[in-house]
């Protein structure tokens, strides 16, 4: 009777640990397409035996656990390339909207109002004592200064964007840490039983992943199995249960509320791009468009001061003068020069004060006229580049030698090497994570056509146990005819 | 290596988007007939077509400023030429004049006609272009001369400056194209002669008559020079614009050959992503179709 009663125990215990391995075979493909979902497996091992009249004997099959087929190095990796990723994704939009407002495949680029500029002055030196050609002079000026105007006001309109992108981003970069942290905690208190919380823990992967698109983050798991969070420069995210939220004041990013700017601790992800598109690249373009503006100012005023209106006066400024240091822009810094440049109101709605004139100012005297417009074509200006980097700490500057239409091409070329650049990068490391990602499915991911093939096999071991139960009725039915 | 279900599907997906990119670039590229829309499709050719771009426009504006020189170096040689004449005219009137001894009415005659001749100097003097005195150095808004008379002695006073008129015709390059009354006209004594001349019949001076007569002759010869210094500038410009015009073709060709799309090539390349893009979603709705759960 007693071996009866085993056999029955063993295939009954069998139908549970077939049923839960088909339990977790439904949860993976149940899953099979939500992403970073670790595929899981029962692993069956054999009871624990019993011995009678010296012979060993099993008693069948039990789960012993359900593990996660997770390939952490991996993992991690995909992490660090979604930093970079979102960082160049963010970088290569933003300069393509800035590419977009040069305009320079298109008209009215700031390039042809400047050589429009230069026209005017030599349709000017044709014909010095005209009024059309004058008044055409100040139209084709008053269409290059607001073009200098618009074009800085709205690099000052992305800066101001890259703000308001931090603000949004902030909040959900906070909840990420929380939840990060909350998980800590769960998973900490789930798995003191000594289990595995394998859901839990896919969820905080697929957080560290998102979290890892706003900033470069690294991260260690402790031994209770809760992740320490920082940013790869070393600030502290979310330790244990904990985690410390960032706030954007001004131009600064506080830590817990503490006054003092961590934002140079973030670095890659969205974080890190808006951060480097704000304090980098969007200041080195408008710096070198003020220094842009402010030869022009220069040089343009320096010739026509000198040179003699129709009424043979002299001394009238074309472009507004620059004002006295320490304000800016001034003759030595040309800081806001493209948003400063407007026309003097010496020449504004007075054509007549225009000093074409070299001599006299007498109605057919163009020599000032030539002088300017032959500016165009000096090579031998010195023109002051700018490169930001660190963040806006360190900012370096050298003199370039050429034409202001040189300095400019030379402005659209590196914005073009740096749009392309980062396209490029985007694809590369696009095509690098899409093999990552093979990489790891190829471990964690599911698999249907091999989930239904173990589903038949466990499908069998099921039968076959409801068959044993079936032989075991029929003898134990035998047994009890025996009268 | 294990491949998951998903892979299969990111794997398609992946290659449909940048397929679709891809297309999308060239439809850009054949529907713009721009081989590039923005600096960073190729940053180099930009900045090369930019260039090319701006020469073009200052060429095109040298081409204007030599269309100016023109203008005034026609209006030159046309007046010059009328002055030469009229000199020439009063040249031949003083060696008429200076073979014998003349009636006074033919004496007569001839002061009032020299006399026209140097209004007639003095109007070419004048001549207007666009309601500017052409010989007037800068003061083109004043007559450059008017006849005067101080202390009893008649004169024609310049009432321009001393300055040329000068246009662009390439970078660093300015061409005369309006000489100064002052050079032109004062230089040459036309109208002292004229007036000594005037006298000198009217006195019946024969050697005075004479003297006029070679400085008349002399004259002429100044506004020959003059003429033939205009025709030497004309030339110059006429070979400037040849070159201009070839080098502005030249251009041209060189922006459009960077700029314009090649269409037999992006036709042909645009087909070929289309075949590829329809060969990645054929291959999808294939793995789709295959499935182990076809078979149980």
């Amino acid at each position: 009777m007693q071996v009866i009663s085993t056999i029955l125990n063993i295939a009954q215990g069998a139908l549970q640990a077939n049923q839960m391995a088909m339990q977790t075979i439904s949860h993976n493909i149940a899953n099979v397409n939500t992403p970073g979902y670790t595929r899981q497996k029962a692993i069956l091992d054999p009871q624990s035996t019993y011995t009678l009249d010296r012979l060993q004997f099993g008693l069948g099959v039990k789960v012993d656990s359900v593990v996660q087929f997770f390939d952490a190095f991996t993992t991690r990796t995909i992490h660090q390339n979604t930093s970079t990723l979102k960082e160049y994704e963010t970088k290569a939009s933003v300069l393509s909207y800035v590419e977009s407002l040069w305009n320079e495949m298109g008209g009215s680029s700031l390039g042809q109002t400047l050589g429009e500029f230069w026209n005017a002055w030599q349709d000017v030196a044709n014909n010095p004592g005209g009024v059309t050609e004058r008044a055409a002079l100040l139209e084709k000026s008053k269409i290059l200064t607001q073009k200098f105007n618009s074009l800085s006001n709205e690099l000052d309109g992305i800066e101001r964007n890259m703000n308001a992108n931090l603000q949004m981003g902030m909040e959900e970069f906070n909840r990420l840490t929380k939840e990060i942290a909350s998980l800590n905690e769960k998973i900490l208190a789930a798995e003191s039983s000594q289990t595995t919380a394998n859901d839990l823990r896919d969820q905080r992967n697929r957080l560290l992943e998102e979290l890892s698109g706003w900033v470069d983050i690294s991260y260690l798991e402790d031994s209770n199995g809760m992740v320490m969070v920082q940013t790869s420069k070393g600030m502290l995210l979310v330790n244990g249960a904990q985690n410390w939220d960032l706030s954007v004041e001004g131009n600064s990013i506080y830590r817990n509320g503490v006054p003092s700017d961590v934002s140079g601790e973030l670095t890659g992800g969205k974080l890190g791009g808006w951060l480097d598109i704000r304090d980098e690249i969007i200041p080195q373009y408008a710096a070198n468009l003020d220094e842009l503006a402010g030869t022009l100012i220069q040089q343009v005023n320096t010739l026509h001061t000198a040179g003699y209106a129709l009424s043979g006066g002299t001394g009238f400024f074309f472009f507004q003068n620059f004002l006295t240091p320490p304000a800016v822009p001034n003759a030595a810094d040309f800081e806001g020069a493209a948003a400063y440049i407007s026309l003097s109101s010496d020449v504004l709605g007075h054509p007549e004060n225009i000093a074409a004139g070299g001599v006299s100012g007498e109605p057919g005297d163009n020599e000032n006229a030539l002088n300017i417009a032959a500016l165009q074509t000096d090579g031998t200006l010195t023109i002051r580049k700018w490169v930001i980097e660190d963040r806006g700490r360190t900012l370096t500057s050298s003199l370039e030698t050429g034409t202001l239409d040189d300095y400019y091409q030379s402005l659209i070329g590196e914005m073009g090497i740096l749009a392309e650049e980062m396209n490029e990068n985007q694809d590369f490391v696009q095509s690098l994570l899409t093999r990552l990602e093979e990489v790891r499915d190829s471990v964690s991911g599911v698999n249907l056509d091999e989930e239904l093939a173990e589903m038949m096999k466990f499908q069998h071991a099921y039968e076959a146990a409801s068959k044993i139960i079936a032989v075991v009725d029929e003898m134990l039915q035998s047994l009890m005819q025996l009268r | 290596m294990r491949v998951a279900t998903q892979s299969l599907y990111r794997g398609i997906q992946q290659s449909i988007w940048r397929l679709s990119r891809e297309l999308k670039k060239m439809e850009d590229k054949v529907s713009s007939g721009k081989n590039f829309n923005r600096p960073s499709d190729n940053p180099v050719a930009v900045v090369h077509s930019l260039g090319l771009r701006s020469k073009l426009a200052r060429i095109e504006q040298y081409q204007k400023n030599m269309d100016t020189g023109q203008v005034w170096l026609d209006m030159n040689e046309t007046v010059l030429n009328q002055v030469s004449k009229v000199a020439a005219r009063a040249q031949d009137i003083a060696l008429r004049l200076s073979s014998g001894n003349q009636t006074a009415e033919v004496r007569a005659m001839a002061v009032s006609e020299i006399d026209q001749l140097l209004d007639e100097a003095i109007a070419l003097g004048n001549t207007q272009s666009n309601g500017k005195y052409i010989f007037g150095g800068y003061r083109t808004d004043v007559p450059p001369f008017a006849r005067s008379v101080s202390g009893g002695v008649e004169n024609v006073v310049y009432q321009g400056d001393g300055n040329d008129f000068q246009v662009q015709i390439g970078p660093d390059e300015t061409m005369t194209a309006g000489k100064n009354g002052e050079t032109v006209f004062m230089d040459s004594d036309l109208f002292a002669g004229l007036r000594d001349l005037k006298q000198a019949i009217a006195d019946n001076d024969q050697t005075a008559i004479e003297n006029q007569s070679a400085v008349l002759q002399e004259a002429t010869d100044y506004f020959n020079a003059q003429v033939s210094d205009v025709g030497i500038r004309q030339s110059r410009l006429k070979i400037k614009e040849e070159i201009f015009s070839q080098f502005n073709l030249q251009l041209q060709n060189q922006v459009d050959d960077l700029e314009n799309v090649d269409y037999s090539r992006a036709i042909l390349e645009l087909k070929e992503k289309q075949t590829a893009y329809e060969v990645a979603l054929a291959a999808a709705a294939k793995i789709s179709e295959v499935s182990l759960l076809n078979y149980l």
